[in-house]
Formats: structure tokens, C-alpha cells, sequence
């Protein structure tokens, strides 16, 4: 499966996951689980930076389209979109991972660096949502305590969705299917 | 011009985010209700800020503006009080067609006080003999030498005329050791004179208070009618402390000016339009009591 038929099928497939997790009722009253935006995180290293951040923006407008909030998580792609190179150059130094691997992964980049990869995109994906959703902080303390949650599940099912979809990828040069 | 290219080409990155960031935000401000909503009323509490902030600014400079009619219209005001008038006596006249009513049918008055306000441009209140206030009011604005000067805000004798320019007037001081004003207490009505032992601005002296007053610690003092400048029953101030005069048997008792003197800004000066009657009247009875001993 060529790389581009692979990143268009996951484009389609995380944004009816989301649509259907969404309809969902949302757990505790306020936390409604979000995955989608995995889709950008698993983008490839060898994207420009322009292109990431045009691409988070179209898949955004892609995920209000379905949810019926036009802005809302377009924004908040394009602000991860941002943040994602900036966290690898920290997280990988050197250029040993990107020149071997295509995307970012437990494999490619270690446990821990991923980790903290998925964990602070997650967090700052979910306060700007959360902060564009009521255009107000609020009692600080809910506040956070709403983002946490949230990033918490989120979590949550990205751990899932990495035991459930083994992405095989070894080097650049031999690509294979997921 | 080549600067701004380079300086464009090295943060484009940053500038494609501001950018998609900003089309994102205003589509979420266009086609969402609340967030619509919500920024519109952004929008105008900001606004109406900036508007509350600039007509406070404005207010500012028109504060002068608005105290000067303020004082204006005091001094209207206290013209029209009804103290200012005495009936007119006119039961001995033997004028036939004499109507002893005006117009409107009430019994008619004869103005005694004017008031007229003045801004100070001078004074002073540290020197131990003589201090004296200069008021841009003078003689082309109906002031005069002897006549009685208050406090705008609260109506309390400040001093009176003693010389009057063209432009300007001098006012004596409450606080001048030539200062004489006959007093009494409001309560029981004793008679004194109050004078300025030259120790403390602000704190006077009222002197001749016979023995047999009954008075207590902050009682008011007011100007009595034994005067031609001073209006009768304008405060004057409260009592601080007395005591007995060892030769005379009389009270001295000191007393708290209500005037403020460190912060007289407006004055208003009053004017006794019966006050040329009164005066040579007295004389002309003065001279006849001569002629008689």
C-alpha cells in the first residue's frame, strides 16, 4: 500500500472514529474522548512544517465538518501541528531517528521520549479545546480539572489504538503496510 | 524592503501558523452561535471600556469648568435664602395708596444680604500676626472694604473686606490679631468677641463670655447682631476649651475656626445693602448723645 493511500484511509477512518466516539455520551457529563488528532502526531518526520500545519488545518475543518463546530478543532490541529517539530527536535537530538524511521513512534523514538511526546501535544490539544469551547477559564480549578480528565482518557485510547494497530515501519527506504 | 523578505522567509513557519490560526478563529467566531455571541459581547464591554475611560479623562479637564458654576449657583442659591430679607416695617408710614403686598401676594421684602462668590488667588495662615487673602474680585464686581467673607463650602466666617481694587480685594483674616468679630453662643445667646492670639491657625479666641453662661465642650459659636458686616447666626466654629479669667470673672474660651484655612479655595463675600443706613445712623446718634453730656 503505497504511503499515500495508507495516510488517506487513516485520514477517514480516525475521523469516523471520532464521530462516532462524540455521539457518544459524554463520560462523567464533560469528558468526551478524543482521538482523532492521533492522525498528526503519526504524521511522518519527512513532511515540511508548512505542510504539517496546512494539513492539521484541512483535517480539523475535516473533524468540524462531522461534529458541526466549524473552527474549533482546525484551530486546535493547526496549534499541535506547530508544536510537533518544535517537540521532536527537543525529544530526538540529532537526526539518527529521522533519517531511519518515517514517523514517531515507541520504536523509533524510545518509550519515554513518545511518551512525553503524545502526553504534552494531548495536554495542549485538549486546554486550547477546552479554552475555545468556553472562551473563558472559568474557576481555574475546573478548568484544569476538565483538561486533565480529558487528557487522561485520551491517553487512555491512544495506548489502545498503539496495542491495536501495528504500524511496521523499519526504515524509510522498505515501507511497509500497517 | 529586502529586510522585511528575510525577515519574512525566516519565521514563515511561525507566520503560516499565525495565519491558519487566524482563519481558524474566524471561523469559529463566524459559524458558531455562542462563540459569535460571546465575542460580540467582547467586543462591546471592551469598547465600552475605552468610552468609560475617555469621558472619565474628559471629565477631568472640564472639573474646573464645573466647581466654577457650582460656586456660581451657590451664591444664586444663598441669595435667595429667606434669612436675606427683613420684612419691611411700614406700619407708621402714612402713605395712602400703600400696598404692603408684591404681586404674587406674599408680604413684601427688602433684600439685606447679597452673596457673591470669589475665587482665592492668595492667602496666607502661618505668619503670627497678620494673614490676609486676595480674592480676582474687586470693585468692578460690586466688592467693597467691610464686608463679611465665607467659606463657600461650609458657610463659616472666613474674615472680612479691607481693601478692594478694581480687579482684586484683601481680605483680613479670621487669623489677624486686629480681627474683631462680635460673636455669641447659639445656645444661650451670651455675647463676646472673637480675636486671634497669633498661636495656632485655626483655633481662636472668644473673649468676655460672662460667668454665668452655661456652656459645654463643642457648643457653636455664631456672629451675634451687634455688627454691620457680618450677617447675624453665621457659624463661626465650635468650643474646644475654656477657661476663667482670674480678674474679671469672665470665661476665655478657645475655640475650633469651621473654616478651614489651610484649604479655602472659594469664598463668598457678602455684601449688607442696609449697611450705610445703619452706620450713620449710629454716628448721628453718637454725635446727638455728645451734644447732650
Amino acid at each position: 500500500m503505497s504511503p499515500l493511500v495508507k495516510y488517506s484511509l487513516r485520514f477517514i477512518m480516525l475521523l469516523l472514529l471520532q464521530y462516532l466516539l462524540s455521539s457518544l455520551e459524554p463520560l462523567g457529563r464533560f469528558i468526551t474522548p478524543y482521538i482523532y488528532f492521533i492522525y498528526i502526531l503519526w504524521l511522518p518526520f519527512t513532511i515540511s512544517r508548512f505542510w504539517i500545519m496546512v494539513l492539521a488545518c484541512v483535517y480539523g475543518l475535516g473533524c468540524d465538518f462531522l461534529l458541526l463546530t466549524p473552527g474549533l478543532h482546525a484551530a486546535a490541529c493547526v496549534l499541535i501541528a506547530y508544536f510537533r517539530s518544535f517537540l521532536i527536535n527537543i525529544l530526538i537530538p540529532g537526526e539518527t531517528s529521522e533519517v531511519t524511521y518515517t514517523e514517531p513512534s515507541v520504536k523509533s523514538m524510545g518509550l519515554a521520549p513518545y511518551s512525553v511526546y503524545i502526553l504534552v501535544l494531548t495536554f495542549i490539544h485538549h486546554g486550547y479545546l477546552v479554552f475555545l469551547q468556553w472562551l473563558d477559564v472559568g474557576s481555574m480549578g475546573y478548568f484544569l480539572v476538565k483538561v486533565m480528565m480529558t487528557t487522561a482518557v485520551s491517553l487512555l485510547l491512544i495506548t489502545a489504538a498503539e496495542l491495536v494497530v501495528t504500524r511496521k515501519q523499519k526504515t524509510r527506504s522498505s515501507l511497509r503496510e500497517s | 524592503m529586502r529586510n522585511i523578505f528575510l525577515f519574512l522567509r525566516r519565521f514563515s513557519v511561525f507566520f503560516t501558523f499565525l495565519f491558519l490560526q487566524i482563519i481558524c478563529l474566524l471561523i469559529l467566531f463566524r459559524f458558531n452561535r455562542y462563540h459569535n455571541a460571546a465575542g460580540m459581547t467582547m467586543a462591546s464591554k471592551l469598547t465600552g471600556r475605552v468610552h468609560e475611560q475617555f469621558s472619565q479623562v474628559k471629565s477631568y479637564f472640564h472639573l474646573k469648568a464645573t466647581n466654577d458654576s457650582l460656586v456660581k449657583r451657590l451664591a444664586e442659591m444663598k441669595n435667595n435664602l429667606p434669612e436675606n430679607y427683613t420684612n419691611a416695617d411700614t406700619s407708621l408710614r402714612e402713605v395712602a395708596d400703600y400696598i404692603p403686598l408684591d404681586t404674587l401676594g406674599h408680604t413684601k421684602k427688602i433684600l439685606r444680604f447679597v452673596y457673591r462668590p470669589a475665587t482665592v488667588i492668595y492667602k496666607s495662615e502661618n505668619d503670627d500676626k497678620k494673614n490676609y487673602i486676595i480674592v480676582a474680585r474687586g470693585k468692578n464686581d460690586g466688592l467693597a472694604t467691610d464686608m463679611a467673607v465665607v467659606a463657600a463650602e461650609t458657610n463659616a466666617v472666613a474674615g472680612k473686606v479691607v481693601y478692594a481694587d478694581a480687579k482684586y480685594a484683601v481680605i483680613m483674616s479670621l487669623l489677624h490679631k486686629r480681627s474683631v468679630v462680635p460673636a455669641r453662643l447659639k445656645k444661650t445667646g451670651e455675647t463676646g468677641t472673637i480675636t486671634w492670639d497669633g498661636r495656632q491657625p485655626n483655633y481662636l479666641t472668644l473673649n468676655r463670655i460672662p460667668k454665668t453662661a452655661v456652656f459645654v465642650k463643642g457648643d457653636t459659636i455664631v456672629t451675634s447682631s451687634n455688627s454691620t458686616v457680618f450677617p447675624p447666626g453665621l457659624m463661626i466654629g465650635t468650643i474646644e476649651s475654656f477657661s476663667e479669667e482670674k480678674a474679671t470673672g469672665n470665661y476665655t474660651i478657645r475655640l475650633k475656626a469651621a473654616v478651614d484655612f489651610y484649604n479655602l479655595r472659594y469664598v463668598l463675600v457678602i455684601e449688607n445693602l442696609q449697611q450705610k443706613d445703619m452706620t450713620t445712623a449710629l454716628k448721628a446718634v453718637e454725635k446727638q448723645i455728645d451734644k447732650i453730656q
